[in-house]
């Protein structure tokens, strides 16, 4: 079972998991809450709650659009898709996230340099 | 960020809140199904997998406002902020209209008042102007031209002379008229050159009338003689002792002028200071008397006469 993480957590990463998984193709909410689970293994499960917040606020800053399709199974729902603007962001995002998670593994480790530390 | 800003602050969704909420609520539904389907395909039951469904969604309803407020927030701020600014500009423009009002209202009231100065100044220069044109008017008069009546007259003192001119008589009588007794009427001319006149009293109520027309300032004085003649009947009344058939009668008439002719020298003797008792005096008076006697006698042979 995948586990719920914090709301922080959250806020600072699902936006960048949620351009990550749409920089491989359009995909509508539920579709993207499950190709997240997946990704991670199902460590992560996201909430619908945060997700579709997530959603509007990338849609409304120009990193996403939007329009109503058709899945295989013959159902309507709304595809979201990365824009320029989105996919710029997206890199951004993941050089800081990398750097982020090498300090954060850096200090797990108690692997940093000395002169740095001095 | 300021592009951010700028988005946020200019491109917003244009459609009613009504509209993206539908959109919100349809999305969460297609959503719910495909939970709900996936639940049904690991073999869950499909009542069972429904609730499941809606439970991973928690309340629809506080999930679709918070939609709809992410993607209409900054037109809903945007719109409170133009109603703020509607409030402010409506109570600015209210503001102004009372405002405007009331200087108007003052500006009605000061016109109001400045016009009331005005008549009133306008109505007190009229009344000057009227006092100054009365002034010049009478200014511009001709002065009043008079003559005097004094001494032996009932009301003595100025007369004006009228526009048409004045005589003598008329002068008398504007002056109430001979008073009983009066002797001689002397006519002072003020003009030199004008030679003076002087009267008989009798004359002037006799048949024999002169009647000058006076000038400014001519002066009539009727003087009072005690004369030593006694005045006979027919003289308490002529004009009832001498009728019309009399006056007609030469010898009447001959008597009348002798008479007036003999008072005359008496009234002149005596007007310029003879005693009564002077020979001259007492001469004329005989024959004043004489007369009388004759004219008594012939007005009585006309009367009988004319019975």
């Amino acid at each position: 079972v995948p586990s719920k993480q914090p709301p922080d957590l959250l806020q600072g990463t699902l936006e960048v998991m949620v351009l990550r998984t749409l920089s491989r193709g359009s995909n509508h909410g539920y579709g993207i809450a499950r190709a997240i689970e997946l990704a991670s293994g199902k460590a992560l499960a996201i909430e619908e709650g945060s997700l579709y917040p997530a959603l509007y606020r990338l849609e409304k800053r120009g990193d996403l659009t939007s329009e109503w399709g058709t899945t295989d199974a013959n159902r309507k729902a709304k595809f979201y898709s990365l824009t320029p603007r989105g996919r710029a962001r997206l890199k951004e995002q993941v050089a800081l996230w990398d750097r982020l998670s090498t300090a954060v593994s850096r200090v797990l480790s108690g692997d940093a340099s000395p002169e740095r530390a001095a | 960020v300021s592009r951010t800003l700028f988005r946020s602050l200019f491109i917003f969704d244009p459609r009613p809140a009504g509209e993206v909420e539908d959109e919100v609520r349809a999305e969460f539904e297609s959503h719910v199904a495909m939970i709900e389907e996936e639940l049904i395909r690991n073999g869950a039951d499909p009542v069972a997998a429904r609730e499941q469904a809606a439970a991973r969604f928690g309340d629809i309803g506080k999930l679709v406002r918070e939609g709809r407020n992410i993607k209409l927030g900054d037109r809903i701020m945007l719109q409170r902020i133009n109603l703020a600014l509607l409030i402010v500009l409506g109570t600015a423009v209210i503001w102004l209209l009372v405002q405007n009002q009331r200087i108007s209202s003052r500006s009605v009231q000061t016109l109001e008042q400045v016009s009331a100065s005005l008549a009133s100044m306008e109505q007190a220069r009229s009344a000057e102007r009227q006092v100054i044109i009365a002034e010049e008017a009478r200014r511009s008069e001709p002065p009043t031209k008079l003559v005097y009546v004094k001494g032996h007259v009932a009301r003595p003192g100025p007369i004006a002379i009228p526009p048409g001119g004045l005589t003598m008589r008329r002068a008398i009588e504007s002056a109430g008229g001979l008073k009983k007794g009066a002797t001689t009427i002397f006519l002072d001319h003020d003009q030199p050159g004008i030679a003076d006149y002087e009267f008989a009293a009798m004359d002037y109520l006799g048949t024999h009338r002169p009647d000058p027309s006076l000038e400014s300032n001519d002066v009539i004085n009727v003087v009072h003689y005690d004369l030593p003649i006694s005045e006979p009947d027919w003289m308490q009344n002529p004009e009832h002792a001498i009728n019309d058939s009399a006056k007609a009668d030469k010898t009447l008439a001959d008597l009348l002028l002798s008479r007036q002719s003999a008072y005359n020298s008496v009234r002149y003797l005596i007007s310029h200071g003879f005693a009564a008792e002077h020979r001259n005096v007492r001469q004329a008076v005989v024959t004043v008397e004489k007369i009388d006697k004759q004219i008594e006698t012939r007005i009585s042979e006309l009367n009988s006469t004319a019975k």
